[in-house]
């Protein structure tokens, strides 16, 4: 396919008029208009769910950058999502002292369960997996975080739990 | 100037000139990639190496400004064993597509690889699968694996041509470079990053897959696409074809860059637009039977002083020397009084720059010649509504008609054409096989195209610059002082009396 | 769009023990444990903000003041490791430009989370150091640029700077002295390169994290292109004791060059893993023993990694026989670095262990620069076939040559992060390479402990 007729048409999105506010008050917190895209985008993705292409180029007009100065900063951090994740999204830490405590086990045994791998989504909309690199909290390995919450010291037996405490829709307290 | 000191030997340099420019004008290359003169400085490639006597650590050459007491070693083993592994890091995920690469033959990576390679690659691993033959639009293709990373096109639409089109997304040896979405590019510029671009990743659309580079000779000229006058270097095959235009450095005029616009200039130099051989109403005769047919007419009109009805239409695409040819020969020497021409002060006026970088609005490439040598020649001109009345009063029974190769002449000609009188002789001087048939009833002499022109043009800040060439393609195709010289010997030589055909 | 659901990211801070531990000498930790430390009240109640008094109201010299700090030779305890006071030395006195402070807590290498606790219970030890050094470098804005993920964290140290700002520490004409100062929160989005000085500068300019070539350097042309400075957390949170106590009193504590307290996070085999606060140059075995509770399990210790995942491998021996300060553990070959101490225990496979690393490095390279993009890729793929058992002899020396080819060679050291542990790896651990190539009845498990046959 060629790259214009790959492309899907997006409806334009805009901010609400709270969220406009708080984009107004980032913008005076800096010295210089685009130091404030960090904060944006989080501010986008907190808003529009996920950084999809009407997204970027939202905030590239309301930045006055580029589309591609936006897309490479999005690509850059992890944390900005290119694509939908699931009401739950459980990332869990790979590194070092997670993964000596056993983190690879828990994440092959959820993407087993639900049949997903990083950048999907199940049918039901609920859960979405990723790996992330060391979350900083080392000491109470293994964890992992659910929608930027952390979630230490686990063992399978809390992890369905939690799990099972999502899908209800009321997520156990960490 | 400063004072520095390049393995081992005293030099003066500007001081405040970067290292790389200051070797590389004393004849000593420091191998690079990310850097380039006219973008500003990333330090990405890490192939500059130098040494420092005193510091263990290598330094890079591209982030260092010449002054007084600096001294470097560039070939030194340490150095050299430096460059070889960095260019072994850039080749352990480069296919190795050298086969089917356009750039193969001018590649940075060929290049360094024969003086400083490994040789024999130790990387066994499986390498970076990303997408190749990305379509940009209408003018480049890039292929994603090819790309090293050095950041020359993304500075490139970041710095010169502003349109941030460019970009590298993902982290450590995922990144790409790209639009967004792999969308086609609108710079008007972005053949520019073809140029820069030190291997295959980005390349021309047009010159993909046409030619070998090896098999071109380079002659330097100055582009015909507006009255910018951005240098270039055309790019020939055996003086048969020519395959592209690249920008070459002035510093006054177009720095190191040239617009889109003015790179496809080079196409109506080739075969199929041009005018190959003189026609006579369609029938070909070779160029000196022309001439003399030409002249046979002329003669008679000469001897019985009837030059008044004799007309000449000019254009400011015409060189310097062309025009003071034109006018020595067909004014001083035969008497010829009528001249008419597009109008280039209204060309001149009208001259704006269409981008704020290079292109301009006047698409002719020597007005500022051309009003500065009819001026000094004190030739009058007419205009082309004057030159349409002339024709439909009758007054006109011989016009020599100079046709320029490109398509911003072919209004006035068509408008020359549908004025023309049946019996009036017409000669066309043109390159255009075009312009040939819409006089398809006339003499057309083949004169030579832009590319292949030795002279003088001026540009919009006048600038005086020289064409070069160093090739003819067709035997037949004669230049205008060429033509006109020997127009000149055929008047000169004794003849019976001929009555007009 | 599909609605994230609520989860509590704000309830509480990391789920670990803070009690003290003896062999502990807790100057910044003191009063960690007080319940609402981390407001502004109990922060004060307990001395809090009295070196900021002691410097703005007396208009204290900035001379003076740099001098003092540099008196207490403390260190940057973000991993360099470089005199601090020196640091703000470089500083240019008289630009026009303006100046700024930022704050390193973009936490992100592995084993360490000893600044979350200073920002989940100690925010205003930090303000307050920001602001004692925002007035030496005559920086009028500082921003504490937090790794994105610690959203707990971000919601404190905002609470605390707004606090602050009501009590008039922040803000225009601080405490009467002239000075004015804004103060204010940047969340990261995810990059360990964030954590590099101009890496974070870069990415608080609103581009990617991409390292900035050194000359310039950040103290005279940084953000912005105007004199920056970048502190980590744990060195900010040092300066109110130094100027409440005095430089002599600080530079008395720990060794002549390894001056005052570190905070030590420590995790993998050991008893209690947490963050704990110990004068500097007291022996490994000590620590360990006292402080951490000994070895998980009573086994036996095989390897330390002392100062985060860059930090060189330490034998059981080297590590035993050394004390915890910056020159004992460089002349074992390894670096005091973060302070984020992983101890592995005689069941952990080193391979495997070193591939989890070199997966991190690729991972997180920035991927400007050629010897670091290509290079850590490449390591991780050798590295991957020493455990998927394809690995020839000559990898053992590719991985020696490849690692020594990128050290010094780059914008930034991520690079020399990677090449330096693997080549203490093979050095001084070769036997466990030798496992892999000769097909030994040994398995390993996925998280690295070495199962044995029979």
């Amino acid at each position: 396919m060629t790259a214009l007729e790959n492309k899907k048409i997006e409806a334009p999105v805009k901010f609400s008029p709270e969220a406009q506010q708080k984009f107004e008050k980032i913008l005076t917190q800096y010295d210089s208009k685009r130091s404030s895209l960090l904060p944006v985008l989080h501010l986008a993705q907190d808003e529009f769910g996920y950084c999809s292409d009407a997204v970027v180029e939202y905030v590239s007009q309301i930045m006055e950058l580029s589309p591609a100065q936006v897309m490479e900063v999005v690509s850059f951090y992890t944390m900005y999502h290119r694509k939908p994740t699931g009401q739950n999204h459980f990332a869990f830490c790979m590194t070092l002292s997670c993964w000596m405590g056993g983190t690879h086990q828990l994440y092959k045994n959820f993407c087993a369960r639900f049949g997903i791998k990083p950048g999907e989504v199940t049918p039901d909309g609920k859960f979405s997996v990723g790996k992330m690199e060391c979350l900083g909290s080392c000491g109470t390995a293994p964890m992992l975080s659910v929608n930027e919450t952390y979630y230490e010291s686990m063992t399978p037996e809390k992890l369905n739990r939690l799990i099972e405490s999502c899908r209800k829709g009321e997520p156990e307290v960490p | 100037m400063a004072k520095v000191k390049i393995n081992g030997k005293d030099f003066e340099v500007p001081t405040g000139q970067n290292l790389v420019d200051a070797a590389e004008n004393l004849g000593i290359d420091i191998p690079h990639y990310c850097y380039h003169p006219g973008l500003s400085i990333a330090g990405q490639c890490r192939m500059c190496y130098v040494e420092q006597p005193g510091n263990s650590k290598l330094q890079i050459a591209c982030n260092m400004k010449c002054s007084d007491g600096l001294e470097v070693i560039t070939d030194s083993p340490k150095v050299k064993d430096a460059v070889k592994w960095s260019l072994e890091f850039h080749l352990i995920n480069h296919p190795i597509d050298c086969p089917i690469c356009d750039q193969a033959g001018e590649c940075g990576l060929q290049d360094y690889y024969m003086e400083v390679g490994k040789y024999s690659s130790e990387m066994r691993e499986h390498k970076q699968i990303k997408q190749k033959a990305v379509d940009l639009g209408e003018k480049i293709v890039l292929d994603k694996e090819r790309c090293i990373l050095c950041g020359r096109c993304v500075r490139f639409t970041q710095e010169v041509s502003k349109t941030s089109e460019l970009g590298i997304y993902n982290r450590g040896d995922r990144s790409v470079i790209g639009t967004v979405n792999d969308e086609v590019m609108k710079d008007n510029y972005q053949v520019n990053t073809v140029d820069i671009c030190p291997v295959g990743a980005l390349t021309s659309k047009d010159f993909r897959f046409e030619q070998r580079v090896w098999f071109l000779k380079e002659v330097s000229s100055v582009c015909n696409g507006c009255s910018a006058g951005c240098n270039i270097d055309t790019h020939h095959k055996s003086g048969k074809h020519i395959y592209r235009l690249k920008p070459r450095y002035n510093p006054e005029v177009n720095e190191y860059w040239m617009c889109d616009d003015g790179r496809p200039t080079y196409k109506t130099a080739n075969y199929d637009h041009r005018l190959t051989a003189a026609k006579l109403g369609g029938v070909e005769l070779p160029t000196n039977e022309a001439v003399t047919t030409w002249m046979n007419d002329l003669r008679t009109l000469i001897a019985t002083e009837r030059t008044d009805e004799i007309a000449a239409w000019i254009h400011p695409d015409l060189t310097s020397e062309e025009i003071t040819s034109i006018v020595k020969t067909l004014r001083d020497e035969f008497g010829i009084s009528q001249f008419y021409s597009e109008d280039a002060d209204k060309s001149a006026r009208d001259d704006k720059t269409v981008d704020q970088l290079l292109k301009r609005a006047d698409l002719w490439c020597n007005t500022q010649g051309f009003l500065k040598v009819t001026s000094a020649l004190k030739l009058k001109l007419g205009s082309l509504n004057q030159l349409e009345e002339r024709l439909a009063q009758a007054k006109i029974n011989h016009l020599v008609i100079f046709g320029s190769e490109k398509n911003v002449g072919v209004q006035s000609l068509k408008r020359i054409r549908a004025a023309l009188p049946a019996d009036c002789f017409t000669v066309l001087i043109s390159p255009r096989l075009q312009n040939a048939e819409l006089f398809s009833h006339s003499l057309a002499i083949p004169s030579i195209s832009h590319y292949e022109k030795n002279g003088t043009i001026m540009n919009w800040k006048k600038i005086e610059q020289k064409l070069g060439s160093d090739f003819r393609m067709f035997k037949s195709a004669w230049s205008v002082e060429e033509i006109l010289t020997s127009l000149s010997q055929e008047y000169q030589r004794p003849q019976k009396e001929v009555s007009r055909a | 769009m599909i609605k994230h659901t609520q989860h509590y990211k704000n309830i509480r801070p990391m789920y670990v023990d803070l009690t003290p531990q003896p062999g502990e000498k807790r100057l910044l930790m003191e009063h960690v444990q007080v319940p609402n430390i981390h407001t502004l009240p109990v922060y004060e109640s307990k001395g809090g903000y009295q070196a900021l008094k002691k410097v703005l109201e007396s208009k204290m010299d900035r001379e003076t003041l740099i001098k003092e700090v540099q008196g207490s030779a403390v260190r940057g305890r973000g991993g360099a490791g470089f005199p601090t006071g020196n640091k703000w030395n470089f500083v240019p006195k008289n630009t026009d430009k303006p100046h700024y402070l930022l704050c390193n807590a973009d936490e992100s290498e592995p084993g360490t989370f000893k600044d979350r606790v200073i920002l989940e219970h100690l925010p205003h030890m930090m303000i307050e150091g920001m602001i004692i050094g925002s007035y030496a470098i005559q920086a009028a804005r500082s921003y504490v640029y937090i790794r994105g993920e610690y959203t707990y964290a971000t919601e404190i140290v905002d609470r605390a700077i707004q606090e602050a700002y009501k009590a008039g520490y922040l803000g225009k004409n601080i405490l009467g002295s002239g000075f004015d100062h804004e103060m204010v929160v940047h969340r990261g989005a995810g990059a360990y390169i964030c954590g590099e000085e101009t890496g974070l500068i870069s990415s608080l300019e609103g581009k990617k994290g991409w390292p900035k070539l050194k000359p310039p350097f950040p103290a005279v042309e940084g953000y912005l292109r105007c004199p920056t400075v970048v502190n980590n957390v744990e060195t900010l949170a040092c300066v109110p004791w130094i100027i409440n106590h005095g430089a002599e009193a600080y530079a008395k504590i720990g060794t002549p060059k390894s001056t005052g307290t570190k905070m030590w996070s420590v995790s993998g085999d050991v008893t209690r893993p947490g963050v704990y606060e110990v004068e500097n140059g007291i022996p490994f075995k000590d620590f360990l023993e006292k402080v951490c509770g000994g070895m998980k399990g009573g086994r036996k210790l095989k390897a330390l990694i002392p100062g985060g995942s860059s930090a060189p491998i330490m034998t059981a021996e080297e590590a035993m026989s050394c004390t915890l300060d910056y020159e004992s553990i460089a002349s074992k070959g390894s670096m005091l670095g973060s302070g984020g101490m992983v101890v592995l225990d005689d069941s952990r496979d080193l391979v495997q262990v070193l591939k989890n690393l070199a997966e991190f490095y690729r991972e997180e390279s920035c991927g400007q620069c050629t010897p670091c993009r290509e290079g850590t890729g490449w390591l991780e793929k050798i590295l991957h076939s020493f455990t998927e058992r394809q690995a020839r002899r000559e990898d053992l020396q590719l991985l020696k040559t490849t690692s020594q080819n990128m050290i010094g060679r780059t914008i930034c050291v991520l690079a020399d992060s990677i090449a330096m542990p693997v080549l203490s790896y093979l050095e001084k651990f070769p036997g466990e390479f030798e496992n892999y190539l000769q097909g030994s009845s040994n398995t390993s498990s996925m998280s690295g402990r070495v199962k044995h046959n029979g």
